[in-house]
């Protein structure tokens, strides 16, 4: 039984649609890492189903208000530049461009199984006072283009691109020595060119930053 | 079409020398080209027996053998990607160090990422018979017609690649499988499914789906009773990393002067994703529509958790009874037992179900279902 649920872990779209990311970039040379489990409910045949998602997330400054970083997870991984764009008392706003690269079904329905993934994201933060939660929201979308393994042998019919106009909502405690508890929901509706609406994606879970 | 002095006919329908001047011709644009064929290779069987009219048993199956090779058979590539460099994940102290050691570095990852991705992603693509037409295989020996009795049983056999002909034809020989008045086989070539007919005096329809390893591979129907209206249905998506297609074939049985319509289906494996899985169970239950009796069988692969509760909630809201639900644990998936052949049934009254417990010399168990005969 756990090589089947292995196996439809494995192929059943474990994409990552979290994004984990506040509008302050880390100052040059800061490093931060995180590891983060998710619930992702995506559409398998005809109903939905919840499938876990571990990842892990590293970021460094670069300079002043920018910073670099990215996340693995199953059998994919992002990377990609932040920067901060504004900031005033305790609200910021940052914008981030991430390109992801995963080898997985990334709708469930279709033969797609090699995506790649632009991500431009707009975050704002209303800082937290004393110690308190750092509230972020993130305009989310991405396009993607997603193909069946085929496609590397001239045979693409079932390559598409699909948009993402997601958005998702978070927060941050900070905790102790440095680290940070996350707790992020996303919500990814999915438009295929061609074929019209998708299903929704959604995900949600928590994270360690340290 | 029919002889019912008990030899063999083979027959491609449709206009035959279009069709064959189609293959030809993607012969040479494949070879040209040096691109896949997403098209019947070629009729072997069909072309051979066309051009000799009426064949007998022996001849189809020298005509299968000796039809030629496949005009695209492709190598599986074998690769190793190489270690990943470590200074990716060494700390980026420094941008100038950065831009200048790093980032040359992370493209060159990349760019290697991409250009050995088609190699490690590569598998044999498999040639489809996409012709909704043919190649077709019919057979017919039997003797006449058999007599209904109380009982109508029903088979389905994926008898993995038609390997052990012999293996199968003891086992349809032996309770419960023996005298089945419908046999839906999966995974066949032509010159097995009669080598079966022959054995047993059966009727059949055998339509190859594509080709793997170089061999036909296809589903048949067989029985006893006279059989009209066979079709293929050509069902829909290929999977992601052969590009093989997948079919039903379907035939119209003359029962007791009732007639049943029958599929023989065997959809694809969890490398497609369920939802494309279900849409093609979905298309053979379009194509039958709201007639009944009717009964849908094969291997719908339900090797994943939770496909097989999907399965049969489709179909049970066509109005369909789940015919082999004694029938379970058929195969083999990732280490465990697993049900995935299924007989599925509209207008008819399952009695009873199971598995066949003997030895089926493939990597599924055959399935019977007994089920009152037609009205």
């Amino acid at each position: 039984m756990i090589h089947r649920c292995l196996l439809l872990v494995a192929m059943t779209g474990c994409a990552s649609y979290s994004s984990r990311l506040d509008a302050t970039p880390l100052p040059p040379g800061a490093g931060e890492l995180g590891v983060g489990l998710d619930v992702l409910l995506v559409e398998r045949g005809r109903d939905y189903i919840p499938l876990p998602v571990p990842d892990f997330t590293y970021r460094r400054g670069v300079r002043p208000g920018v910073d670099v970083g990215g996340k693995a997870h199953l059998t994919g991984a992002q990377a990609g530049v932040r920067f901060a764009i504004a900031r005033r008392d305790r609200l910021a706003v940052a914008w981030a461009a991430d390109l992801a690269l995963g080898y997985e079904p990334i709708t469930n329905n279709t033969t797609d199984l090699v995506y790649a993934r632009a991500l431009p994201r707009l975050v704002g933060e209303l800082r937290g006072r004393g110690g308190g939660p750092t509230w972020i929201a993130a305009v989310a979308p991405s396009l993607t283009f997603t193909g069946p393994a085929t496609m590397f042998r001239g045979i693409a019919g079932a390559a598409r691109f699909i948009a993402r106009p997601g958005a998702a909502l978070g927060a941050r405690w900070p905790l102790d020595r440095g680290r940070s508890l996350w707790l992020e929901v996303t919500a990814q509706p999915a438009y295929a060119f061609g074929d019209g609406w998708l299903r929704s994606a959604y995900q949600g879970g928590a994270a360690v930053t340290f | 079409m029919r002889d019912h002095a008990g030899a063999a006919h083979v027959s491609a329908v449709g206009a035959r020398d279009l069709y064959q001047a189609r293959i030809d011709r993607q012969r040479r644009e494949a070879v040209l080209l040096a691109i896949p064929v997403d098209q019947p290779h070629e009729a072997r069987s069909a072309s051979s027996a066309e051009v000799t009219g009426a064949a007998s048993s022996a001849s189809i199956s020298t005509a299968m053998r000796s039809g030629g090779s496949s005009p695209h058979q492709t190598g599986k590539l074998a690769m190793t990607l190489g270690p990943i460099d470590a200074s990716l994940v060494a700390p980026f102290t420094d941008p100038e160090v950065f831009a200048r050691v790093c980032w040359p570095r992370m493209q060159a990852a990349a760019g290697t990422w991409v250009l050995l991705a088609p190699f490690a992603l590569a598998c044999s693509i498999e040639p489809n018979y996409t012709n909704p037409d043919g190649p077709r295989c019919y057979g017919d020996h039997a003797a006449g017609e058999p007599e209904l009795g109380d009982v109508l049983r029903a088979v389905s056999y994926n008898l993995e690649f038609g390997r052990e002909v012999e293996t199968a034809i003891a086992a349809l020989e032996t309770e419960p499988l023996a005298g089945a008045d419908v046999i839906l086989m999966q995974e066949m070539e032509g010159d097995g499914v009669d080598a079966i007919a022959a054995a047993l005096g059966l009727r059949y329809v055998y339509y190859p789906a594509s080709v793997k390893h170089g061999r036909d591979w296809g589903n048949a129907v067989l029985s006893p009773w006279p059989m009209r209206d066979y079709r293929k249905v050509l069902l829909p998506w290929a999977d992601p990393y052969t590009n093989s297609r997948r079919i039903a074939v379907t035939a119209t049985l003359e029962i007791g002067g009732v007639d049943l319509a029958v599929y023989s289906t065997h959809t694809a494996t969890p490398s497609l994703g369920l939802g494309a899985r279900l849409d093609q169970i979905e298309a053979i239950l379009d194509d039958a529509g709201d007639s009944a009796p009717v009964a849908i069988g094969g291997d719908l692969n339900t090797a994943d958790p939770g496909s097989g509760g999907q399965v049969r909630e489709l179909f049970g809201d066509r109005g369909f009874d789940w015919a082999s639900d004694g029938a379970t644990d058929t195969g083999s998936a990732f280490g465990s037992d697993a049900t995935l052949d299924y007989v599925f049934t509209r207008g008819l009254t399952p009695r009873r179900s199971g598995t066949f417990a003997g030895d089926s010399g493939s990597d599924h168990q055959p399935i019977w279902v007994e089920l009152e005969p037609p009205p």
